[in-house]
């Protein structure tokens, strides 16, 4: 293994990789599981550690995965000693890097703090997941890389938290949920785009919620597949805001990565997105381009779950619809079970440049990972 | 070339438009603030009668999400299917100058005189009334529309060059 290297810089397909070295193969989703919530004793400070316990400790493991569901785990995976995945990092590490793994991981943390109400509170309880995160994943493995947790619902505390985390170059994006408080493109939260761009970090879109409201767009859903199914037209509304709200006009250096959301809804997306800004277009006067050129331009999406489109030939039909071999990036959603195994997405096309791209280059294009040529 | 006289100015008031036909084809000629602007009568998207029912409307740009918004009206013709926005003074699409565009004519108002009406060697022609049977009563000033192709097809740099400021 040779010595990872993090190098940050605009948006653009195919920058160059450093003489000597070859981009990376990088799983871009994969999930380290706080095992409870006095875990981070350690990392808060004396008033939020009494505060935990005082109140018994409540344990913000949200139910994206309900523990014992099929989604939750895939049967091969190694547990932890409390008999889950993902809870210990030997564990993780074993599973997640075996022969033919990836060069590195990108761990988003998916514990809710985001959930948390009260923001003192919140915020308390970010730094000290990221400084877990720190001490006890990525410390112990140099080919982990970690997202950037932050209080959402306080966007200004939430650039401090991107800022005082980019100091240490392991954390390679920022990990914002799907479903918000408020759509991401409002003003109220261009602190965090601002920030992620300073410190050239892509921002993950990853499946998951806030619940400040109801976690779809129409309401309370009444069961998990309800919400589950419902979180891919959250990310549609999502998008629809950061590009018509003008985030990647005012930060154009700006990447996103939409995480374990699929990626099969997105061409027809575009192709109403931009019918009706060609009606619309006076609405946001500032948006002087196809909202799918910007998409094109900005935005990347995991292949776990893939969702159909690892049978032959259906990954090379759906990058001709999206009109770019850049888009996609790996991901092995590791520990979580979806309907086919993630190194099977390489089996939806018959061109092993595009496995290469989604596998690599496209993963160096956001995150400039890098290996020794010889690795 | 072939001009033809359309109306007596005072046949199109200020913020009203007529609809007229030329060499078969449907043109509507609009009067904003003494400006006279000429286009076919057929969006080029779905072919919805654009001059006939379409909406004068005012041009939006802004240099980013926080900037003033400027706007300037009765700069664009909207269809009244979809609402695409065509420039109008130009005809081009403020969305996709190259692929979407309306045919522009010239218009030009000139005074109006019995003698300079008809010039079989190309000059001004009878208007579309009296191809139609009826009589054209010339009084004051006429508005003229010319039916020429001017301008060959544009090269890509002139259609840059041409491109409004919301969409450069």
């Amino acid at each position: 293994m040779g010595a990872p290297t993090m190098t940050t810089g605009g948006t653009g397909a195919n920058r160059p990789v450093p003489e000597g070295r070859r981009a990376a193969v990088v799983d871009c989703d994969v999930h380290a599981v706080l095992p409870s919530a006095r875990s981070l004793l350690p990392y808060l400070d004396d008033y939020w550690a009494d505060q935990l316990v005082a109140q018994l400790a409540p344990y913000y493991e949200p139910g994206y995965h309900p523990p014992s569901s099929p989604i939750a785990e895939r049967p091969e995976v190694t547990p932890g000693p409390d008999g889950r995945a993902g809870t210990a990092v030997d564990a993780l590490v074993a599973d997640v890097f075996s022969d033919g793994g990836p060069d590195f991981a990108v761990l988003n943390c998916l514990y809710g703090v985001q959930q948390i109400h009260q923001p003192r509170r919140e915020i308390a309880h970010a730094r000290a997941l990221n400084d877990w995160i720190a001490r006890e994943w990525l410390d112990a493995d140099d080919r982990l890389r970690a997202s950037i947790v932050v209080p959402q619902g306080t966007p200004d505390a939430a650039a401090e938290e991107i800022d005082r985390c980019a100091a240490d170059g392991r954390f390679a994006q920022v990990l914002l949920l799907g479903q918000s408080e408020l759509p991401y493109g409002r003003q109220i939260n261009w602190p965090i785009w601002e920030a992620a761009e300073r410190h050239g970090l892509p921002v993950a879109l990853h499946i998951g919620g806030v619940f400040r409201q109801a976690p779809t767009s129409v309401g309370w859903p009444g069961t998990y597949l309800e919400w589950y199914v419902g979180q891919q037209s959250n990310l549609e509304a999502q998008l629809a805001s950061i590009v018509s709200e003008g985030v990647l006009q005012k930060y154009p250096s700006t990447r996103i990565v939409v995480s374990e959301l699929g990626f099969g809804w997105v061409p027809p997306f575009l192709w109403k997105f931009d019918k009706l800004w060609k009606s619309y277009r006076p609405d946001v006067p500032w948006l002087t381009e196809r909202p799918s050129d910007l998409i094109r331009r900005h935005v990347r999406f995991t292949t776990a779950p893939s969702d159909g489109f690892e049978r032959p030939g259906a990954l090379d039909r759906l990058v001709d619809r999206l009109g770019s071999e850049d888009m996609l990036v790996y991901s092995s959603d590791y520990p979580h079970r979806h309907h086919s195994a993630p190194r099977e997405i390489e089996n939806g096309s018959s061109d092993p440049a595009l496995i290469d791209r989604i596998r690599r280059t496209n993963a160096f294009d956001i995150y400039g990972l890098s290996v020794h040529s010889d690795l | 070339m072939t001009r033809y006289i359309v109306a007596n100015t005072t046949d199109i008031p200020q913020g009203e438009r007529k609809i007229v036909e030329l060499e078969g084809r449907s043109v509507g000629i609009f009067n904003l603030d003494g400006e006279y602007y000429a286009l076919l009568n057929r969006c080029p998207h779905a072919g919805a009668p654009l001059c006939e029912h379409g909406t004068v409307f005012g041009v939006a740009s802004a240099d980013g999400p926080d900037a003033p918004i400027d706007y300037e009206r009765q700069r664009s013709l909207r269809c009244p299917w979809h609402a695409w926005e065509f420039d109008i003074r130009t005809g081009v699409s403020f969305y996709d100058p190259r692929n979407a565009r309306v045919r522009k004519y010239e218009v030009e108002v000139v005074p109006g005189s019995p003698e300079d009406v008809v010039d079989p060697d190309g000059g001004r022609q009878d208007g579309p009334l009296v191809l139609e049977g009826y009589a054209v009563s010339v009084e004051g000033d006429v508005v003229v529309v010319d039916t020429s192709r001017r301008r060959p097809g544009r090269t890509r740099d002139q259609a840059e060059r041409r491109r409004p400021a919301a969409t450069a």
